[in-house]
């Protein structure tokens, strides 16, 4: 019982999804535009790349219209066709997101978790915590090593902060489509953008997380001396270590957490910040911002240790100060520094010290002071502490697997602190120096960073002002400053008077290999601006003038470019273009042209337009109900033929025939000139030949009679689909013939006949011969002809389906005729010779 | 031989009909020849004599055919000088034919291996069975070579034919004297061909009782060349008046059997409806090849029938 009623609901439901004949052919016109469009959407894609300058919200827009037309014509095919390409909906949402996650980055405001905790026994997805956090919370999973408690504000909350306050909009609208080379503008708009989300009202479900979380976190530690609040977005201490471009707020008082955690987020947007991530490749969407809070440790000593030597030495190298080590990675102070055996007891090996000058400290409750520190009231470091400190940025090297750049900090009861940890570079250990130059030395002494040999002109830079650097600039500067990060990236050298080889800036010119030199002192007085000048920060002396010194000059070169330094905006469209455009599925009749091997875009937009047209061009009219609209055509030529009209292709005429001269659709009005060309010869024996006539007579002993159908042409004032049986065999011709050529296509089928197997066959290489000259793409199987002219100019268009007329008319009865291969070459010449009568066989005799 | 011998009788009224239901499914199926089995197999199945065979079976053709002329009349595609001269060749063919299975019904019985057996029944079971041969070994044939070269495994033969000798001309056959036939647009051509095609196609049907479409259609076609869609038209309209004269001079006969003639027009216009739905979704050369195994089937049983004829008794 349950079965039939299932089997009724199934044959009612068809019934309703029957689509009448105009229907379909709307369908079919939306796909063909919608193609038309993508088309040149793409095209414009493609356009962008050989403009100099262009916006990321261009790209995008011109993306999204991509996208639009791809769906627009799935959904079309899917609608038309039922379930038959149902899957090509999935791949289309596959391939749409995939370009929308990996290469517009534009990851969708998922709903996750506003506050997200450690967990000892999960892993962190980097997306959500960002990149220092996810460090800091390996830590704690793989090792027991002492890390402060603490939580992550994740992007979410980012994003319904920056959503609620109107000002996500506002980025998408002005920071994307602005041009990045007037950075005046730019800097205006980030000083907009960055004071709005300052001023940005929290919403209450983010205050109220934020503030149980940091309930929580006094619980799991006393918090006696405020809070520190860290970036820790998505792109930081991954790839790059972003060091210092994001601002931490130490001791942070606890009515203060979501001001600083405000704060923290409004940093990406400082001028020096996006020009810094644009620098270096990354798009404002691929940088998402996490933040963490975590009790501040107030500290004896602090520091920075590498568990080695990125210069490439063996050993470990610790800085130390006192108070708080925000001023040594900022480089505004000299820390000591020591090098500390790798291996255990990890003895002391070498030592540095320094004047420290003042040192931060927090203050009970938060807030920060500074202090005087001389070298009276210096506190002795303990050896055994920094042997310590080493033993541990060791352990957590062996459980990354890499060389650490470990921030840490000891109380005052000597607890040992990991406050971050990222990877570290180590620069490959220079070779054998071969040669050493020889040159006036304008100058000696620091510390090298990053070594290498520049040759460029000074430029001193004694504010933090923007001034343009180009690649040839040697930037001499006061101290180093991770604000000035987004300046040394395009410089060809950095000197620095003081600084810390440990400093952020230090990280950010060993990341981008750029010839670094801390602590030469003298260097603002004795350089002076637009002199040439050599650095060698190998031995950490500069040469006056170009001294012509550069070890295998090719080769660092070459170097420089491969790293290829491309705007991010338009590395986007490149991968974008690498993403849409490739055509994969070129040939239409492989059997490899499925919804499955769709690649890009455009294979899906390819194979919607080629399926489009060939489930149109099956379309059986005489099996349709609307051939009850069908009129007769009234002309002189010995065939039923029935026009439906779907808009536009008949003018006047009455309700039930039309002529030839009511016919405005222009395809077929191509197509009955060259029916009615008075050379075709419609009626008169045709030649006659014992052997084919009998295989006439044997083949129609088994036919299915349908020849007694009429023809039938369906069409709009540039479409024709003309489908017939002239004598023994199905013929079909359908065309698009508009003035946009891109669109235009004239596709005949041809099958079967009266006679056997054979004669058919040659018949329809006598009509692949000809459609061939007529640059048709041909495919012949057997007796079947499958050939199609596309993208043609409306003129040839139409002279292609003048032609095809002729070639139907005379071709009807040829299988009977076709004795031999050369007999199909005499036939095709006759006609490609305007003897479309054949009155070639009548003069040989 | 009177007809008690025979089963055919008004109780067997279902089984005809059944009978043609099954035929016409067939000829639905597999187009013309479909029809071929008709005539053997009344004999087979029912033991009818062949000439009440043919004479009912051209009268259920007829019944058909005045149905589907109505219909293509009403286009106008039919030309009537043509249909009516070749009505004459047509007529003479059938009166001929049938004259010979007259002939064959009184020329007594045939003594073989010691059996008797009627001569009618031998001859047509003979020339059926060689008809059935022909046409099945031909379609065989065919639908193989076109489903091997569908698959694209044959390139095309450059037969070793001269270019010039391929064509033979009948149009140079201009014997006296020449007609023109302006609805079908040829401007002149010898009557004797018209007439020699309807003579051929209306002894097969007086003979044998087939429609001679299978000839007819392809001679208006391709000897005469006429237009398809006037062919259709006037191949119908002719088949309706031969087959018309055919049950005419059967009937005078006593061939004709009209409770048979019912149950098959019956059986056969509902089984034609069946059986043409099925014929779309199989498509061409399997469907000849179809027909070509059951023309051998067709074979089969009428040799076995016969054998069993000559061991029976």
């Amino acid at each position: 019982m349950r079965f039939s009623l299932d089997f009724i609901k199934k044959i009612l439901k068809k019934r309703k999804k029957e689509r009448s004949l105009f229907q379909d052919f709307e369908t079919f016109r939306k796909i063909l535009s919608a193609n038309d469009q993508f088309l040149r959407s793409l095209a414009e894609l493609i356009e962008l790349d050989k403009s100099k300058r262009f916006s990321l919200s261009t790209v995008v827009k011109t993306y999204e219209q991509i996208s639009d037309c791809a769906e627009a014509m799935v959904s079309c095919l899917v609608e038309m066709t039922g379930d038959k390409y149902q899957e090509l909906i999935q791949k289309y949402v596959t391939l749409d997101r995939e370009v929308n996650l990996e290469v517009l980055k534009s990851h969708p405001v998922e709903v996750a978790e506003l506050i997200i905790w450690p967990d000892k026994n999960n892993e962190l997805d980097v997306n959500l915590v960002g990149g220092k956090a996810k460090g800091l919370a390996e830590i704690i999973r793989r090792t027991s090593i002492n890390v402060p408690p603490f939580f992550i504000v994740t992007p979410y909350a980012t994003r319904i902060l920056l959503e609620s306050n109107g000002i996500q909009d506002e980025i998408g609208e002005r920071l994307w489509s602005c041009d990045y080379s007037d950075y005046k503008m730019v800097k205006k708009i980030c000083e907009h953008i960055h004071h709005k989300i300052i001023n940005a009202k929290v919403p209450k479900p983010i205050s109220d997380a934020v503030q149980d979380a940091v309930q929580k976190l006094k619980k799991l530690h006393p918090c006696k001396f405020g809070f520190a609040v860290r970036s820790s977005a998505s792109v930081e201490d991954t790839k790059t270590s972003f060091a210092g471009q994001f601002e931490t707020i130490l001791g942070v008082k606890e009515a203060d957490v979501l001001n600083a955690w405000i704060r923290v987020i409004a940093s990406k947007y400082r001028f020096q910040t996006l020009e810094f991530i644009r620098l270096e490749g990354f798009l404002d969407e691929e940088v998402t911002m996490s933040v963490i809070i975590m009790p501040l440790i107030r500290p004896k000593i602090s520091g920075v240790a590498f568990s080695r030597s990125p210069r490439g030495g063996d050993f470990a190298e610790i800085t130390v100060v006192e108070g708080l080590a925000e001023p040594l990675c900022s480089g505004r102070v000299m820390p000591d520094r020591y090098e500390v055996c790798r291996y255990p007891p990890y003895q002391i090996i070498g030592y540095t010290s320094s004047n420290q000058g003042f040192m931060l400290q927090c203050l009970e409750d938060g807030g920060l002071i500074e202090q005087e520190v001389s070298k009276e009231n210096k506190s002795i470091v303990n050896a055994d502490l920094v042997s310590r400190v080493a033993e541990i940025a060791i352990s957590i090297e062996k459980a990354f697997g890499k060389p650490q750049d470990v921030e840490w900090a000891i109380d005052e009861i000597s607890n040992i602190y990991v406050v971050q940890s990222r990877d570290l570079k180590i620069l490959e250990p220079e070779s054998q120096i071969e040669e050493y130059p020889t040159g006036r030395i304008l100058l000696r002494g620091g510390t090298s960073v990053c070594q290498g040999v520049a040759t460029g002109l000074v430029r001193k830079l004694l504010s933090y002002e923007d001034i343009g650097i180009s690649k040839d600039t040697v930037l001499v500067i006061p101290s180093t400053s991770p604000k000035l990060a987004h300046m040394i990236l395009n410089a060809c050298a950095v000197i620095a008077e003081t600084g810390s080889p440990t400093g952020h800036m230090a990280t950010i010119a060993r990341e981008n290999n750029i010839p670094c030199i801390v602590g030469m002192t003298n260097a603002l007085s004795i350089l002076k601006d637009g002199q040439l000048v050599t650095v060698d920060s190998r031995l950490c002396n500069i040469y006056e003038g170009d001294i012509k010194y550069h070890r295998k000059p090719e080769e660092s070169k070459e170097k420089s470019q491969e790293k290829g330094y491309l705007d991010p905006t338009r590395r986007c469209l490149r991968e974008l273009i690498e993403k849409v455009s490739p055509l994969t599925l070129k040939n239409p009749n492989s059997p490899d042209f499925t919804v499955q091997n769709c690649k890009t875009l455009h294979d899906i937009a390819r194979f919607v337009h080629q399926k489009i047209i060939s489930e149109f061009f099956e379309t059986d009219i005489s099996e349709r109900k609307e051939k009850r609209y069908a009129k007769r055509l009234l002309w002189k030529a010995p065939m039923d033929l029935l026009v439906i009209d779907l808009g536009g292709g008949i003018s006047g005429g009455n309700l039930d025939c039309v002529t030839p001269d009511n016919i405005i659709s222009q395809p077929f009005s191509a197509l009955l000139e060259g029916m009615t060309d008075p050379r075709l010869r419609w009626a008169g024996p045709v030649g006659f030949n014992l052997k084919g006539f009998m295989s006439v007579v044997i083949m129609s002993a088994a036919d299915d009679q349908r020849y007694g159908e009429p023809a039938y042409a369906l069409i709009s004032k540039d479409f024709l689909h003309f489908s017939s049986r002239l004598a023994y065999h199905f013929a079909t011709v359908a065309s698009l013939c508009s003035d946009s050529q891109n669109q235009n296509y004239a596709k005949f089928q041809f099958y079967g006949g009266g006679s056997v197997a054979e004669r058919r066959e040659l018949r329809a290489y006598f009509l692949e011969t000809v459609l061939r000259a007529n640059m048709f793409d041909v495919v012949r199987v057997g007796d079947k002809i499958d050939a199609c002219l596309s993208k043609q100019s409306k003129e040839i268009t139409e002279d292609a389906l003048v032609m095809l007329g002729r070639l139907m008319v005379c071709s009807r009865h040829l299988d009977m005729l076709m004795e031999s291969r050369d007999c199909a070459n005499a036939y095709a010449e006759a006609f490609l010779a305007g003897d479309y009568g054949f009155d070639f066989v009548k003069k040989r005799g | 031989m009177s007809l008690e011998n025979y089963v055919l009788d008004i109780s067997n009224f279902p089984w005809f009909i059944l009978f043609g239901l099954i035929v016409g499914a067939l000829g639905g199926f597999f187009g013309v020849g479909g029809g071929f089995l008709m005539v053997p197999m009344l004999n087979v199945v029912f033991s009818i004599p062949y000439n009440i065979c043919v004479g009912s079976d051209l009268g259920q053709m007829c019944g058909m055919s005045t149905a589907a002329t109505v219909r293509h009349m009403r286009f106008g595609n039919v030309d009537f000088k043509l249909g009516f001269l070749m009505i004459v060749g047509t007529a003479s063919g059938v009166e001929v034919g049938a004259s010979i299975l007259e002939l064959l019904k009184g020329a007594g019985t045939l003594s073989i291996f010691g059996k008797e057996i009627d001569l009618m029944t031998f001859v047509m079971s003979l020339v059926y069975a060689a008809l059935l041969i022909f046409l099945g070994q031909a379609m065989i044939r065919e639908s193989l070579r076109t489903m091997k070269r569908e698959s694209g495994s044959v390139e095309i033969s450059s037969t070793s034919e001269p270019a010039g000798g391929y064509v033979l001309k009948l149009r140079t056959l201009k014997l006296w004297p020449m007609v023109s036939l302006p609805a079908s647009g040829i401007e002149e051509i010898s009557l004797w061909v018209i007439l020699g095609i309807g003579f051929a196609t209306g002894f097969l049907s007086g003979m044998l009782g087939v429609g001679g479409g299978f000839i007819r259609m392809p001679a208006l076609v391709y000897i005469l060349g006429c237009p398809t869609v006037v062919a259709v038209g006037t191949d119908l309209f002719e088949i309706m008046f031969s087959a018309g004269y055919g049950v005419f001079t059967h009937a005078l006969k006593g061939n004709v059997h009209l409770v048979l003639v019912l149950a098959l027009l019956i059986g056969t216009t509902v089984g034609a409806q069946i059986g043409a739905s099925f014929t779309r979704k199989a498509g061409g050369p399997r469907v000849r090849f179809g027909f070509g195994c059951l023309a051998f089937l067709g074979v089969i049983s009428v040799v076995v029938k016969l054998a069993i004829k000559l061991g029976g008794h």
